[in-house]
């Protein structure tokens, strides 16, 4: 079997895994993953298993090495995750960690657009219940508006593919021409890579996800948009310029954040930054820059929200102003978190040095000097939140006092694992170098690399220092793009709701108006003539109003003569009805 | 004590533009060729960065109940 689909092993998997007993639950998590990691090893580059659907070709594996390398990473961290989140006995969260995780895979092994957007849906709704599962108010709307946000990009998706389709005839998913209907399927591809201003969902909603959740979402919905836009968009100056943009930006909102996760998700629209200035620049070594790039930060920014949520499940506590002090009593957490924190920043021997170097090295080559510059920006902002700041209010700092629960042992061997992937990758490269879709011809320890990443980091490193009094977590908020559909949605329901409706409720009172005067009018029509008459005398004379007087019309006086002429007339209708019908 | 950790800074520094003077030389490509530059970028980046975020701090800065207050729903 060198070319079967992933995706349906996991899915299986989740079935399979409602109807056993709780107690087996996570053992059944491990054993799926671990067997996607065997048959992922059995499949080869160059394989595809298509069926027909309708008058369609459905690729439902294409194999080769741009979707096996994120397939060896997404396999990798379910596994991972599986260990980390052994302990959870929750079968909503462990159902639709699988149904995500093999969702992703779908959509990488996917080799046409129908096959690419089911599973791109799975993921949505799998990654939505992810957040539901924490099962709080707050949640429940993070995740709603999350389901909204994806909703609309799922739409946007079909009709992009639709009108494809429409103008080429053909579903096969590959490099996009500049036709509008790519453009659609641009946006949606960009909603899912967190691009500004298509970010906020990112940062809204995987802070309240669960502790687990957040770490298998950290890890596939992103990276899977950075897979289809290396796949369909590479080259295209225009990703170029919004990745080297949202890599700063993404700091720059990390640097206000207090609570820890909330801090990582903007670190994520970061780094994928890099990711996607690369795939904007397009040549082999970007490509591969990209690829490194993605597959190194799944490995290190998982960690990372394992460490942060270890933190949140031994404390309840994820704000940096509420943290301080755990670094006599969670010492292990720290040491782990560090590691992910060093890989981030791109410390040499550490993973993001040897995958960023690389997305930056490329921008270099093709002598884009001020998007090189932009990242370098970012890549300081990088380490001085995640590596000094956050590690410095959370471990230590003013201590609060705080009694953390233990952990599961789970949870630590999750995130050991995941520490020796990030130092073995950072010291041997090549491990990563060798599944990269292109051959790599690129050596990261260069003298120049080594000596330039050394002084960016120790002066930017210095400047903490200095200005370390100001720059705590303050118990405040930050507004993001995703204001516009929080805030406004009372302005929106005003509009929309109120607004739209109020002309309509106007004529509606106004004809009720009509129909009650006319009733009333018609109840007695000479009197009502006498009186239209008697008010327009009063109008002329200027004396005073005579006094009402009893109506000189006595309706019962006239009723016959009016039934004549309604019966006349309605005989004559008759007549006109029954002419027309029989003639 | 303030006087000391200038010093060693400024040496640091010393020691490493020097080191990339000698073994990765001028190159004639662009500015971060200088030797040095990335050093100067780094603390100069990090203060922009500051800057930035503090004064957008101050205009999308909220209380944390401000959704709560201000109709979510």
């Amino acid at each position: 079997m060198s070319s079967f689909p992933l995706a349906f092993g996991y899915i299986m998997g989740a079935v399979l895994l409602l109807a056993l007993p709780r107690r087996l639950r996570p053992a059944a998590f491990l054993a799926v993953t671990a067997v996607s990691f065997y048959l992922l090893l059995q499949l080869e580059a160059g394989a595809s298993l298509a069926l027909g659907f309708l008058e369609y070709e459905l690729v439902l594996a294409r194999v080769d090495s741009l979707s096996l390398a994120f397939g060896y990473v997404f396999v990798i961290i379910s596994l991972v995750g599986g260990v980390y989140s052994f302990h959870v006995k929750d079968a909503l969260q462990q159902t639709s960690a699988l149904l995500y995780a093999g969702g992703a895979l779908g959509v990488v092994f996917a080799g046409d657009l129908f096959t690419l957007f089911v599973f791109w849906e799975v993921m949505a709704i799998a990654s939505m219940c992810l957040i539901l599962a924490r099962r709080t108010p707050d949640a429940n709307r993070a995740g709603l508006r999350y389901l909204l946000v994806h909703a609309l990009g799922g739409s946007l998706l079909m009709a992009g593919i639709l009108l494809h389709l429409h103008q080429t005839g053909s579903m096969a998913f590959d490099s996009f021409d500049g036709s509008p209907a790519s453009y659609l399927i641009l946006v949606a591809f960009a909603i899912n890579a967190a691009i500004p201003p298509l970010h906020a969902w990112l940062s809204d909603a995987y802070p309240r996800a669960t502790v687990t959740g957040a770490v298998f979402l950290s890890a596939f919905t992103t990276k899977t948009a950075v897979y289809v836009l290396a796949r369909g968009f590479a080259g295209l100056d225009l990703l170029m310029w919004a990745g080297a943009i949202m890599a700063v930006y993404g700091v720059v909102f990390a640097i206000l954040e207090n609570d820890i996760r909330r801090l990582l998700a903007y670190h994520i629209i970061s780094q994928v930054g890099f990711m996607v200035a690369a795939i904007g620049i397009g040549t082999e070594l970007a490509i591969n820059g990209a690829t490194a790039h993605a597959f190194a930060h799944i490995l290190y920014k998982a960690l990372l929200f394992m460490g942060a949520g270890a933190v949140l499940y031994a404390t309840g506590r994820s704000k940096l102003s509420e943290l301080g002090g755990l670094g006599r009593t969670m010492p292990l957490v720290l040491m782990l978190f560090m590691i992910g924190a060093f890989s981030i920043s791109g410390f040499p021997l550490f993973s993001g040095f040897v995958s960023k170097s690389m997305a930056v090295y490329a921008a270099e080559r093709s002598l884009m000097e001020p998007v090189v510059l932009l990242l370098q920006l970012a890549s300081i902002g990088t380490f001085f939140s995640i590596a000094l700041k956050l590690p410095y209010y959370t471990w230590f700092g003013p201590d609060r006092g705080i009694k953390p629960s233990p952990l599961p042992a789970g949870m630590y061997i999750g995130m050991g694992l995941l520490a020796a992937a990030n130092v073995a990758i950072g010291v041997y490269p090549a491990l990563l170098y060798n599944v990269m879709p292109f051959p790599v011809d690129y050596a990261p320890f260069t003298f120049a690399k080594l000596i330039a990443t050394t002084q960016l980091l120790v002066f930017s490193g210095i400047g903490f220092w200095l200005l370390r009094g100001i720059l705590g977590g303050k118990d405040t908020i930050t507004l993001d793009v995703d204001w516009f559909y929080r805030r406004t949605s009372r302005l929106a329901y005003t509009v929309f709701s109120v607004w739209l409706s109020r002309p309509f409720e106007e004529v509606d009172r106004l004809s009720l108006r009509v129909a009650r005067f006319v009733a009333r009018q018609s109840a007695n029509p000479p009197h009502a003539m006498a009186e239209a008459v008697r008010s327009i005398g009063y109008f002329f004379s200027s004396g005073k109003r005579p006094a009402s007087i009893a109506s000189p019309f006595n309706p019962d006086h006239y009723r016959l003569s009016l039934s004549v002429m309604v019966m006349v007339m309605l005989a004559i209708f008759a007549f006109f009805l029954g002419f027309s019908y029989f003639n | 004590m303030k006087f000391v950790w200038a010093a060693l800074i400024i040496a640091l520094l010393g020691i490493l533009v020097a080191l990339e003077a000698v073994l990765v030389g001028t190159g004639d490509g662009f500015v971060w060729q200088v030797p040095g530059f990335f050093a100067l970028f780094g603390i100069v980046g990090f203060l922009v960065l500051v800057v930035i975020s503090k004064g957008l701090g101050r205009w999308i800065r909220r209380y944390e109940d401000y959704y709560d207050r201000n109709g979510d729903e």
